[in-house]
This record gives structure tokens, C-alpha cells and sequence, in this order.
């Protein structure tokens, strides 16, 4: 908890992690969070998760995610359809529907 | 930010231990901590070796890259190859450049059971592990997503068919039939070029390889962008070659070029459904040489044995009332060419020990252009899918044995796989080729002896024959393929993989390749795996419908003084066999890869082969036909090492035996012991030093009148490669240093000796996307 308080950068949140995104994000406000499974970006409020579809791993990011300055995320990865979905404002939608 | 993703990304895809991979990432950042809620001990990961080196690769990807790797795939051999029950070697392009090769088939001499030999200027021949003789090579060929294994010769063309390397993503080598899955002529293995995205590259790329002898290519290719999901590329190249040397000192005459174009555009219809279209063009000029010296016999009766008829001792040297007087007036129309012998060459069963040199040159031109179209995508329930769809056609000229062929080719293909709950994942797939040709033969000036008895049925024809005549009767060949695979994960640790692909088609009829495989994961840093196919061979169309006429008998018939021009000549066909069936092979192969940490790879695999109705070519001329099929069985096994040395010395190498017999009798057409030792040394991070060693055992080349033997040879090539800056990569590179030059192999029946293979210095220069 101190070394997160002293900041961080990419924290990665393990399934079965005793903290969540919040405590986090409290702790440590510019660091980008990672997880797993779709609803830890829709729903938890992360910023970057992986998800298995279609015998592919694919990636679950957040548009808050292109508007940080540091550490930011090029713009070009959008590009990658297949890969990348897009949720905007923590909503539902992805920039793919 | 991205090589944050990618290393996540890559870490979820190997479903890796989350502590371990977290550790290396952060550290390898100077971030201090990960978070899971407790201190990371890396000494607790529980990766494998295996994994460790499958995630250093990993991370070099780019993001699309990884995108397209399969969490989990049919057990094939794209993926997690190290748990693949099946000998699979995998190059890079930036193994070809590092070496200095010149093209992808130089590549494959570094591949432990492959051997590759150069005949001339423009050639070099790749060979695996046994009986693959010279022209039919014997392995299924598949470049840029076609089949490129020509139905003529049961051979492929890989300098014509080679792509630039920036646009090579790799070459799979596989050992061993895979038949359940590539089918028919995978007898001997598999080699797939693999080309990248048009994503992948973006910008202007070249690479120039110039050689002391003024052999010369040059590679350009441009990428770019038509909207955020579309891309393409185009490339043209140029390859000059210089003339060399033959063995006996003689002008090989083998100066010609290849000019090649190419192109590729890849689209993202929507998410999980992409589409490409490409293709390419290739022009070549060369000359090749046939050799005339054996195809003149004097015969006292047509059955009494064969004489060779000096041709050079014929005419006026002679009276009329000698026995080997030819007639002037029944002479070829090429006079000149009969009385004009090139010298000498040894003729070992003649008590003269040798024979006039007869050669004659003939333009040999090489154009084709395809076009390769591919649809591919992933359903919700993982259904994964594709359709291919390939034109090509071609037109190849051998002039020198006045043999002409033109093919329009189509292939349609739909491959698909699925799993089914946790443990099956089955694929399949079905596929059909219409190949039509246009077979042309010209007689060749030199051959044309006019009125020619025919000696199987006695019948005087008024012309001559051409030297190969094809049966135009079979110009249309259809084949329909279907494959059914299913890959069962037993547990983590057992794979195991069985199927069958069936096959019709008008040369040889109904077949079934079925197949078996599986491998066992011992303990993270040990993998056995055996297997079992069965796996079919179609002979070429050369080897059964074509007929070889390569001997001129002059029957004297009654010949007297007063009557010389009741002499005649006669032909000495060799048909096609068509009743050569497809060649079948039982193959059985074991092997163990172990990697007892992340910087050492040690694979040991080994095979026995029993071949039913091998082809293989005639050599005398009591042969009724120009191709035999008999029964022969092979072993022998390859070992090969990648070892990381240090950060900056990488050591690869291999050792392979191949043995065999044909009917009991043993054969050399392949060197029955290859190895191979390269290393680089990063010198600093701009300059890399490279050293490439190279042994063949003796081989032996069959001839009619007189074999050839090759020596051993080794092969030491040193080279230089300077980084000025990240995408720039200047080489220089000494070939061949141990001895002016040696030899490696020819054609037999065509070449009248091996060219030689001289030392040489190669100057390249290569710029990355």
C-alpha cells in the first residue's frame, strides 16, 4: 500500500486481488489500471482489460484512457478493429457497434 | 504506453503465471511493484522453460501480430510449436538477412535434415532428408498461400516464386509428412512461406545484394495506407546474374534474369472478418545446355547391344563399306553441329575412356502470374474459418529440349476449425484444383534425322521424334480434397491428434492419408512425440505421360558398298509410365525437444520411411521406361541446437543422417550425413559479426554413361553486418572461403557436367520498414 501511495504507474489486478479498482485509484490516481474480462472496463471502472473472444485475446479499453497525458496510449491502436474495443465514457457501447 | 499493452496482451495470451510475468514487465521498467496484494517473488514463477522462451519471442510482436495468434489451435503447426508432435524448424527473415542470403531456398541450408545444393548461376535445389532426387523434390511447396509445386515436374520453381524479404513473415519447415493436413506430395515434409500483413509494412523498404561476380538483386517494395483498415503494398525486383564456370573450366553460360512484381492489399471488413487479394508476376531469361554427347549407337540388327557412335570419326573419315559408315545422306539437316565436338568427356565403359563432347544451348523462359485471394474470420462460438481462392498461370519454355508447357491452374480451398467443450478442437476442410495445359514439342535441328524407324512396333516414321513428346490426351486434371483432423487436449500435459484427408483426383484416383499424432509435455522443459502418416505422392505428369526419345540407332539394314543409303536411323523411345501409380509411404517418427532453460534448445527427432512404388528416374538405357517405381525404405534422424550463448552470442546448429535403399541396394543421391554450425556475435550494438559452417557427405549423380560423383564438401562462410542506424543494415559477406570452389550437383540427363561454385563476396544493403 505505501509503494502504491509513493506512485505507480500500470498496476495490474489479479483476479482474485484483495483491492479493488477504486482503493486504487485513490491511492494512486495517475496509474493506469489493468484486468481481466470485459465488465472490469464497462462496469469496474479500469482502464485497460483482456478478454478471450473468438479464439483471440482482445483488448477492452477505455476512450478516458486516449485523453490521459501520461502515460498515454497512441491513438493508432484503434485502428485495429479485430483486436480493440473501444467503451466510451464507461458506457456499454463500443465505437464497433 | 504500447509495449505496456503488448506485454500484457502477450501475457494473457500464454495464459501465463500472473506473478511471474508482472515481476519481469515491471522490473524490466524500473516500476518496483506489481500489485496483487502481496511482495512478488520471481523464484516462485511457475513458467515453464518453454514458456519463458515462447514469451520472449511473443514480445517482440507487434500488436497485430499478436492479434492473430490462436489462444488455442488445431494441432497443426503455427502455434506453441514446441509442444508439436512433429519436427518443425521456423525461419525468420532476419535470419535470411543476417546470413547474407541472397534468397529464402540459401536459407534452408541451414535447416538440420534439408539439403540444398547450387547447380548454376540461378539454381539452387532443395532436398529433404531422402529420395528426393533432383527434379521431383518430393515435398509439398506452398509459398504466399498457393501451392506452388508444379504438376509438370512434381517440382517447384523457389527462385521465380521467392518474394522480397520485408515481406516474408516465415518459412515453416516441416519434416515428415503431414499428410492429414496438407495432403498429397507432403511425402517427404512441408515448407510454407508465410507473408506478412500489408499493415506490417507500411513505408519503403529495399535491399540490394550485390556479388563480386556481378550477380546482382534488388528488392523494393512500398506500403501504404488507403483508409484506417485497409492497406496495401507493391514491390518490384530485379536479379541479374553473371555468367560462371563449369567444372572442367568451360563458360557455363548461365547469365540471364528474373524481373518479378508483386503486390497486396488487406482489408478489415468488420471485426473478425478480414480479406486480402495478391499477387504477382515473374518474367526469367536464361539458356540451359543439353547434353547430346550419348544419343548416337550404331546397332548391327537392332537387338544386338548398343555401340556409341563417335560421331566425330562418321562421314568422309570413313569408307562406305565400314561397318559404323553413316550415309551422308541420311545425316541431320545440323551437319555442323555432328562434325563439331566440344572436346572430350570420360565415357568409362568404352575402352577409350571417353567420347566426344556434344552440347547444344537452348533458351529456357519462365513467365507467370497469379493471384491469391483470401476471405477469413471467427464466429461467437469460435468457429474459425477461411476461403482461398488462387489463379495462376504459366508458361515455361525449355528450349534447350524443345519442350514447351502453358498451365492455367485454379485452386479453391475452405478450411475451418471449431472446438468442442474443453478437449476437441476439430478442423476440416475441402479443396479443388482445375489444372489445364497446352503442351507443345519442337525437334530440336540437331535431332532431326528425318525418316526414323520406330523400334517398338519396327514401322518407319517419316520424321523424327521430339526428344519429349507428351500425350495430349491428358491436359485437364481435376482434384478434389477434403480433411478431417481432431486435436485432443487429454490434459495439460498429452496432446494428441488424429485425422485423415481424402482425395480424388484424375491422376491417380480415390485415396486416404490418415494420420496420428501426440505429444507429452514431461515437465515443462521436456517434450516427447511420436507419429504415424500415411502419405501419397501423385507422380508428375513428366514422369507418366511423357515420352523421352533421347538415342538415335544407325541400323546399317543392308547397307553395301554399292547400296550405303539402304541404312537407317532408328528411336529408342522411353515412355511415361502410366501405369506408375501414386507413390505411397508409411512414415514413422519420434522425437524429443528439451529445453533445460529459456537459452537452450535441443530437438533429436528420428524416422523410418517404407516407400511402396517410389518413383525414380531410369539411368540405362535398357530401361523400358524413363521413370520406375520401385519399393525403398529410409531412416535417420536430425539434431539440432539453438543456444543463447550470452546477450550477445547465439549459437545454432544441426547434424542429420539419412540413409537408404532402393530394393536392397543402398543409395547416395542425398548425403547420407549434413551438418551445419552458425553463430552471431553482437560486437556492439551496431556491429554483429556472423559465422556459417556447412558439410555434405559424398552424393552420387546417376548418368547413363557417366556418373558423377560429388565430394564431400564443407563450407565456411564468414560475414559483417553494420547497423548505422535502426532500420538500416549493411552486410558484407565471404562465401565458400575454404577452397576456390567446389561442386554440388547438376541435372543428370541434361548437364553435361556440375558448375562449379566459386568462392564469392557479397556486398548488402537493407533497409527496414
Amino acid at each position: 500500500m505505501a509503494e502504491i501511495k509513493r506512485g505507480v504507474q500500470v498496476v495490474f489486478i489479479m483476479p482474485d486481488s484483495a483491492l479493488d479498482i477504486k482503493t486504487i485509484r485513490k491511492l494512486s490516481p495517475s496509474a493506469v489500471i489493468f484486468g481481466f474480462g470485459r465488465d472490469f472496463v464497462t462496469q469496474g471502472g479500469g482502464d485497460v482489460s483482456f478478454v478471450a473472444s473468438r479464439n483471440r485475446v482482445k483488448l477492452v479499453l477505455s476512450e478516458n484512457y486516449f485523453r490521459r497525458t501520461s502515460p498515454k496510449l497512441s491513438a493508432k491502436i484503434a485502428n485495429l478493429k479485430s483486436v480493440v474495443e473501444i467503451i466510451k465514457n464507461r458506457s456499454t457501447r463500443s465505437s464497433n457497434e | 504506453m504500447l509495449p505496456f499493452l503488448i506485454f500484457y496482451f502477450v501475457r494473457f495470451l500464454l495464459r501465463l503465471h500472473i506473478c511471474f510475468v508482472s515481476l519481469f514487465f515491471l522490473l524490466s521498467l524500473g516500476v518496483p511493484y506489481s500489485l496483487n496484494g502481496e511482495q512478488i517473488d520471481a523464484n516462485k514463477s511457475e513458467l515453464t522453460t518453454f514458456e519463458k522462451a515462447e514469451l520472449k519471442k511473443l514480445i517482440k510482436l507487434d500488436f497485430r501480430s499478436l492479434s492473430l495468434v490462436s489462444i488455442q489451435g488445431v494441432l497443426g503447426y503455427d502455434q506453441e510449436y514446441w509442444r508439436n508432435p512433429a519436427s518443425v524448424h521456423v525461419i525468420r527473415p532476419e535470419d535470411i538477412t543476417l546470413f547474407g542470403y541472397a534468397n529464402t531456398v540459401e536459407a534452408l541450408r541451414g535447416v538440420p535434415g534439408m539439403h540444398v545444393s547450387r547447380g548454376l548461376s540461378y539454381d539452387n535445389f532443395a532436398a529433404m532428408r531422402n529420395f528426393s532426387g533432383f527434379s521431383p523434390q518430393k515435398f509439398l511447396g506452398k509459398i504466399g498461400g498457393r501451392e506452388v509445386t508444379q504438376l509438370m515436374l512434381g517440382s517447384a520453381n523457389y527462385s521465380v516464386d521467392d518474394y522480397p524479404i520485408a515481406v516474408v513473415d516465415r518459412i515453416e519447415i516441416v519434416r515428415g509428412p503431414g499428410a492429414s493436413i496438407w495432403g498429397t506430395n507432403a511425402v517427404n515434409g512441408v515448407i510454407n512461406l508465410v507473408t506478412k500483413h500489408a499493415g506490417d509494412t507500411q513505408g519503403d523498404s529495399i535491399r540490394m545484394v550485390l556479388q563480386d561476380n556481378g550477380t546482382f538483386m534488388g528488392d523494393f517494395v512500398h506500403g501504404g495506407q488507403v483508409s484506417e483498415d485497409s492497406f496495401y503494398r507493391v514491390w518490384v525486383r530485379n536479379q541479374e546474374y553473371a555468367e560462371g564456370t563449369l567444372d572442367s573450366g568451360n563458360s557455363a553460360r548461365d547469365d540471364g534474369y528474373l524481373r518479378k512484381v508483386g503486390f497486396r492489399y488487406d482489408k478489415e471488413l468488420a471485426s473478425d472478418l478480414n480479406f486480402y487479394i495478391a499477387g504477382g508476376g515473374a518474367s526469367r531469361r536464361l539458356e540451359h545446355v543439353l547434353d547430346f554427347s550419348n544419343r548416337l549407337f550404331y546397332s548391327e540388327n537392332l537387338t544386338s547391344p548398343l555401340v556409341p557412335l563417335n560421331y566425330a570419326r562418321q562421314g568422309s573419315l570413313l569408307p562406305s563399306f565400314h561397318p559404323l559408315f553413316v550415309d551422308p545422306s541420311k545425316l541431320p539437316t545440323a551437319t555442323s553441329f555432328w562434325s563439331s565436338p566440344n572436346g572430350s568427356i570420360p565415357y568409362p565403359s568404352l575402352l577409350t575412356g571417353e567420347i566426344s563432347r556434344f552440347e547444344r544451348y537452348g533458351e529456357m523462359t519462365n513467365d507467370s502470374g497469379h493471384i491469391v485471394s483470401k476471405f477469413d474470420g471467427i464466429t461467437e462460438s469460435d468457429f474459425e474459418w477461411s476461403f482461398t481462392s488462387a489463379f495462376e498461370k504459366t508458361d515455361i519454355n525449355m528450349g534447350h529440349l524443345g519442350f514447351e508447357w502453358k498451365q492455367n491452374q485454379l485452386d479453391l480451398a475452405f478450411d475451418a476449425n471449431r472446438p468442442f467443450g474443453n478437449t476437441h478442437r476439430v478442423s476440416f476442410g475441402v479443396g479443388f484444383r482445375r489444372t489445364d495445359l497446352k503442351v507443345k514439342s519442337t525437334l530440336l535441328d540437331p535431332f532431326n534425322f528425318g525418316p526414323t524407324v520406330d523400334l517398338d512396333t519396327l514401322s518407319l516414321s517419316s520424321s523424327s521424334p521430339t526428344i519429349l513428346q507428351y500425350g495430349q490426351g491428358f491436359t485437364e486434371f481435376n482434384r478434389l480434397t477434403a480433411y478431417l483432423q481432431d486435436s485432443i487436449n487429454f490434459s495439460d500435459e498429452i496432446i494428441f491428434s488424429i485425422g485423415t484427408k481424402f482425395e480424388e483426383n484424375d491422376l491417380t484416383g480415390t485415396g486416404i492419408q490418415p494420420g496420428i499424432r501426440g505429444s507429452w509435455n514431461a515437465n515443462g522443459s521436456n517434450v516427447f512425440w511420436l507419429g504415424y502418416s500415411k502419405a501419397h505422392r501423385q507422380p508428375s505428369l513428366r514422369e507418366r505421360y511423357t515420352t523421352l526419345n533421347p538415342a538415335r540407332i544407325w541400323y546399317p539394314a543392308g547397307a553395301t558398298l554399292l547400296n550405303p543409303s539402304a541404312g537407317v536411323w532408328a528411336n529408342k523411345a522411353f515412355a511415361g509410365d502410366e501405369s506408375l501409380d501414386r507413390e505411397e509411404i508409411d512414415s514413422y517418427e519420434i522425437g524429443w525437444r528439451t529445453r533445460p532453460n529459456e537459452d537452450f534448445l535441443l530437438e533429436l527427432s528420428s524416422y523410418y520411411y517404407d516407400s511402396k512404388d517410389a518413383v525414380l528416374a531410369a539411368t540405362s538405357l535398357s530401361s523400358v521406361n524413363a521413370y520406375e517405381a520401385k519399393d525403398a525404405k529410409s531412416f535417420g534422424g536430425e539434431l539440432s541446437i539453438d543456444w543463447q550463448v550470452s546477450v550477445a552470442w547465439r549459437l545454432r546448429g544441426g547434424y542429420s543422417l539419412a540413409r537408404g535403399e532402393v530394393e536392397g541396394e543402398r543409395k547416395y543421391d542425398f548425403p547420407e550425413q549434413t551438418a551445419s554450425l552458425q553463430s552471431s556475435i553482437d560486437y556492439s550494438d551496431s556491429l554483429t559479426f556472423v559465422q556459417s559452417l556447412f558439410y555434405a557427405d559424398e552424393t552420387q549423380i546417376p548418368s547413363d554413361y557417366n556418373p558423377i560423383t560429388i565430394p564431400s564438401h564443407l563450407r565456411v562462410d564468414l560475414g559483417a553486418i553494420w547497423h548505422p542506424s535502426a532500420n538500416w543494415e549493411i552486410g558484407l559477406f565471404g562465401r565458400d572461403l575454404l577452397e576456390p570452389y567446389h561442386v554440388e550437383t547438376m541435372f543428370p540427363g541434361v548437364d553435361v557436367e556440375p558448375a562449379r561454385v566459386e568462392r564469392s563476396f557479397l556486398l548488402t544493403l537493407y533497409k527496414k520498414f
